[in-house]
């Protein structure tokens, strides 16, 4: 009762909510009535303005305000004895949750799979710049991949003695997030803080979404201070923007007389919940559908115009179509990684995003569609209906048979995966252990995936309905495990499973702690090959025959000497675990993690993989630095 | 004028049955100096060939019969 009373007070919820709150207690109609009755003097005098309360406290009581009325319900944070006052006020505050997360950065790559899975808003307090630093490799991961989360840290030198080289204290703390950040600020009085706080909202949750950073000096969380904290409403521009109309009817003629139409589809269709809208699109013109590299899976894998992910990040490297004419881009922000611009000058590109500002900057843009997709989809498909006639119809059904043709024969052949000879080996080959997981796996399971030198097949992803896919796109490491934390913590009714690599797993293992502590039953398979395959085979790629190869003295890749117990470094944190080495041993392992889930608790795979490839040696070198055998004194 | 087109240039890769198929599918992400150095049995060549269809390569099982022979023969084992 005493969080609903608290919700009601902070306007979180209507007289209606809270009425029916109280009934749920078991509290009589009559009862719950004069309770209310009791309440409203006090929710009226906390109120200025519709949707406006004026708050009197610390500066810290103050953001907390602000924070419950900007809409957040989880708080992710570490330690910060300057944050005392923020703590104080949490005590009369029990609908802000606070997480207690024992490293920043796996801790805002908690949040971030929360703000991802749920579309709600959070923020990731750090302790002063030394926090601060830790968790901002989330941050440069948040920047790139669009994420729209808050990031907080006091300034440990007070208004008092800053400049002063004093503890903990960095000239310009705001400033080193500028890159990384849309918005970056500096409260410069205690009463301004909620205002630097809705600020902070408001920026990373107008599209193009991205991280923001609020922080003021330290002094300022504990002065008294009376202000004004309003409702999210109230201050968020609220954008969805609908495309030129112009260039609608354009990129539709474009379409329809297309005579190989192709659509690429990226995240901001997930985000915007148009995945129906993109199958609809592509249905209506019989074209075929791929995605560069996304977080998401953007389009059904089994739907037969999914011909697959663009090999080298190339459209010109698709096996299927060989000759589109017409390239149509809905949300994807294409990661350029080569000279090589992924759509070539040779068609005609249809680019229709949200984020104008990374819009033209490579391809050379015939139409563009400066949109709100799931608004884009809906007015172009209108455009392209009204350009339908039989003969049209005609020539679309002929191409999506000939799309089909090709979606069947290229699924026969990634089945091909299975024909491997190692197939059944011990350690496992990665595919293997893909596989299995793909076996395993609920049909609207979500896999949250860190191993980046793994390719998931097998997995058939639908965001419309049935797998979901949490990749990465930022890189960099240790987001897997606290990524999963978060995304069940958003959706605890769906299965979740965390694939991570050994290199990356060790990146950001505490989260772990989150699931034990916070009774999120997750699955973790980590492909342990006790090295970063990746570098080792892209290090020959760039010196190949050299002196690495001829020596075989690789410094850069190799984990094992001793091997690292992933099994065990989860039971430290809480989380049983265990090791499978043969497909048998990971299939009943599987099984064994299901009925941990089951019960409410996660559950870890150490999934041996063997190392495979160019160069490595049955037991690989290692450099010899051995500094017990170097002393003089035995101690 | 447009040069006349050319097949892929590729030392260390000597014509035999396969090769064409080979140059054709592996070398668009794959620079052929990451091979020269490296060998093993046809078995080994069709785990690696294998691990590329799980990486998205889309070949028939006759291709990669062909590149596996082809790779047995040429970049086998080399003599203990």
């Amino acid at each position: 009762m005493r969080e609903l009373v608290a919700r009601y007070l902070s306007h979180s919820i209507s007289r209606r909510t809270f009425l029916k709150g109280l009934s749920t207690a078991g509290i009589s109609a009559a009862a719950a009535r004069s309770i209310l009755d009791s309440l409203v003097p006090t929710a009226h005098a906390q109120t200025a303005a519709e949707g406006v309360k004026v708050v009197e406290g610390s500066g810290a009581l103050c953001f907390a305000e602000q924070l419950i009325a900007s809409g957040v319900k989880y708080v992710f944070g570490n330690s910060a004895s300057e944050d005392a006052q923020f703590y104080e006020a949490l005590v009369d505050r029990p609908q802000l949750k606070y997480i207690l997360t024992p490293h920043e950065g796996p801790g805002a790559a908690m949040a971030a799979g929360y703000v991802k899975a749920s579309g709600e808003p959070t923020i990731v307090m750090q302790a002063a710049v030394v926090g601060l630093v830790n968790a901002m490799g989330q941050m440069f991961n948040a920047f790139k991949e669009q994420t729209p989360l808050v990031f907080y840290s006091y300034r440990t030198d007070q208004t008092g003695r800053a400049g002063r080289d004093g503890f903990e204290e960095v000239a310009n703390q705001e400033q080193l997030v500028a890159p990384l950040t849309k918005y970056s600020w500096l409260a410069r009085r205690a009463d301004m803080i909620p205002e630097t706080v809705r600020r902070a909202f408001k920026a990373a949750w107008t599209p193009p979404y991205g991280p923001t950073y609020a922080s003021w000096h330290s002094d300022l969380n504990d002065q008294q201070v009376k202000t004004e904290v309003i409702v999210q409403r109230q201050f968020d521009p609220r954008m969805r923007v609908r495309p030129n109309p112009a260039e609608v009817e354009r990129a539709a003629k474009l379409l329809v007389e297309a005579r190989m139409p192709l659509l690429v589809v990226g995240d901001e269709v997930y985000n915007a919940k148009a995945v129906p809208k993109a199958i609809k699109l592509a249905e209506l013109l019989g074209m075929p559908v791929t995605q560069a590299r996304q977080m998401f899976t953007n389009f059904p894998e089994g739907h037969p115009l999914w011909i697959g992910g663009l090999p080298v990040a190339r459209v010109s490297s698709l096996e299927f179509p060989k000759n589109a004419d017409v390239v149509i881009n809905v949300g994807n922000k294409m990661q350029h990684n080569s000279p090589t611009p992924i759509v070539g000058r040779g068609a005609k590109f249809i680019d229709m995003r949200i984020d104008s500002w990374s819009m033209g900057n490579v391809m050379s843009t015939e139409v563009p569609l400066v949109a709100d997709v799931a608004h884009g989809l809906d007015d172009l498909t209108a455009a392209v209906e009204q350009l339908v006639n039989a003969s049209f119809k005609e020539k679309a059904a002929a191409r999506a048979q000939e799309v089909r043709r090709f979606s069947e024969k290229a699924r026969a052949m990634r089945a091909l995966v299975t024909k491997n000879p190692d197939w059944d080996r011990a350690p496992m080959i990665a595919d293997r252990v893909t596989w299995e997981v793909a076996q395993f796996a609920d049909p609207d399971a979500i896999i949250v995936h860190e191993a980046g030198s793994v390719n998931l097949h097998s997995f058939d992803f639908n965001p419309d309905g049935g797998r979901e896919l949490f990749f990465y796109y930022g890189a960099h490491l240790g987001s897997g495990v606290g990524t999963a934390a978060g995304v069940k913590l958003a959706r605890p009714n769906r299965q979740v499973i965390c694939l991570v690599g050994d290199g990356s797993f060790v990146f950001g293992p505490t989260a772990l702690w989150n699931m034990a502590r916070l009774e999120l039953p997750v699955i973790v398979v980590v492909y342990n090959n006790h090295a970063y395959s990746g570098p080792h085979s892209r290090v020959i790629e760039k010196v190949p025959g050299g002196r690495m190869v001829q020596t075989g003295h690789f410094f850069h890749d190799y984990l094992g000497s001793p091997d690292m117990d992933m099994a065990w470094i989860a039971k430290g944190f809480g989380v049983d675990g265990e090791y499978a080495e043969s497909p048998a041993q990971l299939r009943s392992a599987l099984g064994r993690a299901r009925k941990a889930t089951v019960e409410g608790k996660p559950f870890l795979i150490d999934a041996q993989v063997a190392r495979m490839g160019v160069a490595w040696a049955e037991k690989p070198w290692t450099p010899p630095i051995r500094i017990a055998q170097e002393r003089t004194r035995k101690v | 004028m447009a040069p006349a087109q050319q097949k892929p240039q590729a030392p260390g890769f000597p014509d035999a049955p396969g090769k064409e198929t080979l140059l054709n599918k592996c070398f668009q992400c794959h620079s052929p100096g990451m091979w020269l150095d490296h060998r093993q049995d046809r078995k080994g060549w069709e785990g690696v060939i294998y691990r590329m269809v799980g990486r998205g390569a889309l070949w028939t099982e006759d291709e990669i019969k062909a590149m596996a022979d082809y790779l047995g023969a040429v970049y086998g084992r080399k003599p203990q």
